[in-house]
């Protein structure tokens, strides 16, 4: 029996490795933060602690009534039985899960020796039953644990780790850093300087929304070459002095701030704690560092920099700013627009496939460092004609047979809604609207969709509203407006308004689709 | 943290040597504040080899020692995308890694090198390196290849006829006839050799076999050309990429016999063993030419390099007859001593010359990465949504 009981220990140890590696897999998609993971456990008990395992519980608790342990063990070999789940995001074995595991290894053999030491001192043998179903039950304990002894390691690495970093960028001393933050447009800003700044200049930028000092740290130790000349860091703040952490490591010479708004007002608490934390970026420039400033955004222009470096204002609305864009005109191959600086040095036109207001902003702001750091016109504007819509988001095409189409279907906002109306209603040819309408707003669903159309009613020529009953708000929109009924198509599913557009048969039509048209809004 | 620049050279081919020499002086131009030059020796027998005592051209005279004291390496991909130069043979507990390359300067003459081979090489390896790509180095190299492009470009070219060595096997007379076609004296010439080696004049039949026999030892494709008598040779250098390129000052190749030979290109002076490269050919810089014909070389020189979409530095030789006509001869993608000598009185020395190549070769790596993000799905997807709902 003891004999027996070991073997089933053993048996256990890798019963247990499965169940470590799901918890050690739920802490990497938690980024290794235990009160995450914490928050997790106890949103989901079922999963954390499976049911086979509370009824293993109650057997070991029957054990000390000298119930019959065959039936214990049959039932703890039950637990092997093979749960097949398809995991969306696999565990990555990195360094640090490696850590973790042999830490947590640890901790299981020595609750394996003394389930052994129990099972061959003449200890009741329910005592090792409860240490093996125990640690079942508290994997998630255990693993929280280990990360918890790691951590100081973990920390420590991760200073090494910066401190690397910051050795590879100070070694590389051609290299000038450029940050950008800002509440929104930091990640299409950098994608824009990138395009333009890579015609004359090597350059390495963060990859995708990479902005943590970790990010930073990642993309310099693996991808910064000797030979970039421009390195472009995007910058988020979860919380103040985040950014001056990542512009302390890369001394950055350039800093871009896109915009200040009210994202994040909970975490931040005041409108003044988001603008210190973001002028972060200007605050820690050297005396002949260049800070790039939205002159149009209230609270950019409502804050006070202490740093007595250069400041270059870029604008729309307010002609007073460095750099100014104006005679902006959409059509159906983009923008347009003018661009001049006070200097007298820049007046050009430039073209862009990218549509509206707040993309002219994010280019205005990439061609104002562009000239500032001396990249000749023909390359600024050749640049900025090849910066690329980002997919679904107001991303002009050809469809349809040939017709101009605005593809904003990624969009479920209805401030970007209304914005995709504004482009459309300020171009010029036969404005078809093609939408099934906002959905996961709330309880202001009906609302928003009513206001949006109404908007729809003054911006286009023709609407077409995918589902009868979901697009009730935007038909109650459009007829509260008096919107014409023969302008108004209400079409079964994509397909239909295909078909209906086709039968437009208007050339010079514009599309726009907008908000997401998946199957499941088939009626 | 500077730029690790590997300069490759030597290699299989009948300008090993010459190579050799170029990349020597490549290697020491390079700017050492912005760079950091690794030597990377491939040797007659496929061997790639590193280490200081490759940059020491006394070193290459006894080459048994030379091997023993380099290091035989590799080229290896490591997981982040970087390259390293390993040791092929490493102890058990070192990984053997003698420095990461950021680009790849490749200074080869002739065939493996300067064809497009190596280039693919680098290519898949994903390293930037210097000069021209696959595509316009192998065009470059094989001759016949080259006057096609140029002729359907109207690029002004010499007669020619090319057949393959077992057409000349099988039946001789047909080659004669071509011969005939483009009238004698002819030149005959192997197509994919740069240098001057198995290339003969033919004055009439007889010497025509000759001829064809040495060209075909070389090569499995034969060119004949129509020989212009009483040439004037003139080179120009271009540097540059298909978006801009510039053309350096015009030399004037002078030579005893009517084709310069390896041994008038690389071993003038007499003494054997005190090569000095292309800069000691006996050569007018800046060529005695007037100012209508050195625009004319120029024009068609830039014009060539674009047609071929050359990239970094090549030469690109002339022939000018004594009604002053000018006919393209041939481009080097990777000319002897890198055409430094036509660049200094241009205004570029040596140092400025490697810096802006490795600068192009970066280029080109950035336009690629660019590309390569940018490819569009598009249409497609709109219309297979619309289907998709039809089919449900």
């Amino acid at each position: 029996m003891q004999i027996i009981f070991s073997i089933v220990s053993v048996l256990w140890m890798v019963y247990a490795f499965y169940r470590v590696k799901q918890a050690i897999h739920m802490l990497q998609l938690n980024s290794y933060f235990n009160n995450r993971l914490w928050r997790w456990v106890t949103e989901h008990w079922m999963k954390a602690v499976p049911i086979h395992e509370w009824v293993a519980l109650v057997l070991a608790f029957l054990l000390f009534l000298n119930w019959n342990w065959l039936i214990f063990v049959i039932l703890l070999l039950g637990l092997f039985i093979p749960r097949n789940k398809q995991e969306k995001k696999k565990l990555v074995v990195t360094a640090r899960v490696k850590r973790l595991i042999v830490t947590v290894t640890i901790i299981y053999l020595f609750l394996l020796a003394t389930s052994l030491h129990f099972i061959w001192n003449d200890y009741p043998l329910a005592f090792a039953a409860l240490v093996i179903v125990g640690g079942s039950i508290f994997t998630y304990a255990i693993v929280l644990l280990a990360n918890f002894i790691n951590r100081p390691i973990e920390s420590g690495i991760k200073e090494h780790y910066y401190k690397d970093a910051k050795r590879i960028i100070d070694s590389a001393t051609n290299t000038d850093t450029i940050g950008i933050t800002g509440s929104f447009g930091k990640t299409s800003t950098k994608f824009i300087l990138d395009t333009i700044l890579s015609s004359h200049f090597n350059t390495l930028k963060t990859p995708n929304s990479f902005n943590t000092k970790i990010g930073v740290t990642i993309t310099i130790r693996n991808s910064l070459k000797p030979y970039h000349d421009v390195f472009i860091a995007e910058m988020g703040a979860k919380e103040p002095g985040n950014i001056q952490e990542i512009c302390e490591l890369v001394s950055h010479k350039y800093a871009i701030l896109t915009a200040i708004g009210e994202q994040h007002l909970e975490t931040f608490k005041t409108i003044e704690n988001i603008q210190k934390t973001k002028f972060e970026i200007v605050e820690t420039l050297p005396a002949d560092g260049i800070a790039f400033l939205n002159r149009d955004d209230k609270n950019i222009m409502s804050y006070t920099p202490k740093n007595p470096c250069r400041k270059v204002y870029f604008a729309i609305d307010d002609t007073e700013a460095d750099y100014v864009a104006s005679d902006i005109r959409f059509h159906n191959k983009g923008t347009t627009f003018r661009v001049t600086n006070k200097q007298g040095t820049l007046d050009a036109d430039f073209e862009t496939k990218l549509l509206g207001k707040h993309n002219v902003y994010n280019i205005l702001a990439a061609i104002s460092v562009a000239w500032e750091m001396g990249v000749p016109l023909s390359k600024v504007q050749q640049g900025v004609k090849k910066i690329q819509a980002v997919k679904h988001r107001m991303e002009i095409k050809k469809g349809f047979g040939n017709l101009t189409v605005i593809d904003d279907s990624f969009n479920s906002n209805p401030t970007g809604s209304r914005m995709a109306l504004e482009v459309l209603s300020s171009m010029e040819g036969y404005k078809v609207l093609v939408t099934p309408g906002m959905v996961e707003l709330g309880d202001k669903e009906y609302q928003y969709n009513k206001a949006f159309g109404e908007y729809a009613a003054d911006a286009c020529d023709y609407v077409i509203v995918v589902g009868e009953k979901q697009t009730k708000p935007i038909q109650d929109g459009l007829r509260g407006k008096g919107y014409p009924e023969e302008q108004l198509f209400i079409a079964k599913d994509l397909n239909h308004a295909i078909s209906q557009i086709q039968a437009l048969n208007r050339q010079d039509a514009i599309i726009l689709l907008e908000n997401d048209l998946p199957d499941t809004y088939n009626e | 943290m500077k730029t690790k620049v590997a300069v490759i050279f030597g290699g299989v081919s009948v300008e090993h040597e010459v190579s050799v020499i170029s990349a020597l002086q490549a290697f020491n131009a390079i700017d050492r504040a912005k760079y950091d030059p690794v030597p990377i020796y491939i040797s007659k027998t496929k061997e790639w080899y590193t280490g200081d005592v490759l940059t020491n051209i006394d070193n290459y005279k006894n080459l048994d020692q030379l091997f023993k004291d380099a290091d035989k390496v590799v080229l290896e991909q490591e997981s982040e995308g970087n390259i390293v130069l390993k040791k092929k043979e490493r102890s058990l507990f070192s990984k053997g890694v003698i420095t990461t390359i950021d680009v790849v300067f490749p200074v080869i003459h002739g065939t493996n090198g300067e064809d497009g081979s190596l280039q693919g090489y680098l290519e898949l390896l994903g390293l930037p390196y210097v000069g021209c790509d696959v595509a316009s180095s192998a065009s470059g190299m094989d001759k016949v290849m080259m006057k096609q492009i140029l002729r359907d470009s109207g690029v002004p070219i010499v007669d020619y006829q090319w057949f393959y060595s077992n057409q000349w096997h099988d039946n001789q007379e047909e080659i004669k006839q071509l011969a005939e076609k483009v009238g004698y004296p002819v030149i005959v010439k192997p197509a994919n050799l740069g240098s001057s080696v198995g290339i003969s004049k033919a004055a009439n039949e007889a010497e025509l076999e000759e001829a064809i026999e040495l060209a075909i030892s070389y090569s499995f494709k034969v060119v004949i050309e129509k020989m212009v008598t009483d040439l004037t040779e003139i080179n120009c250098s271009v540097i540059g990429d298909y978006e801009e390129v510039e053309s350096s000052v015009c030399e004037q190749v002078l030579s005893t016999d009517e084709i310069l030979s390896y041994a008038d290109k690389y071993q003038s002076g007499g003494k054997t063993g005190d090569t000095k490269g292309m800069e000691s050919v006996n050569r007018i810089i800046p060529a005695n030419i007037n100012e209508e014909q050195t625009e004319k070389v120029k024009e068609l020189a830039e014009r060539t390099f674009r047609l071929l979409n050359a990239s970094g530095v090549s030469r690109i030789d002339f022939l000018l007859n004594p009604e002053g006509d000018v006919f393209v001869n041939e481009i080097n993608t990777i000319p002897g001593s890198l055409s430094f000598y036509l660049w200094e009185p241009s205004g570029k020395d040596f140092e400025q010359l490697t810096d802006q190549l490795i600068q192009l070769a970066l280029k080109r790596e950035r336009e690629r990465q660019s590309i390569q993000f940018s490819i569009d799905t598009n249409l497609f997807s709109l219309h297979s949504k619309g289907q998709g709902t039809k089919g449900k």
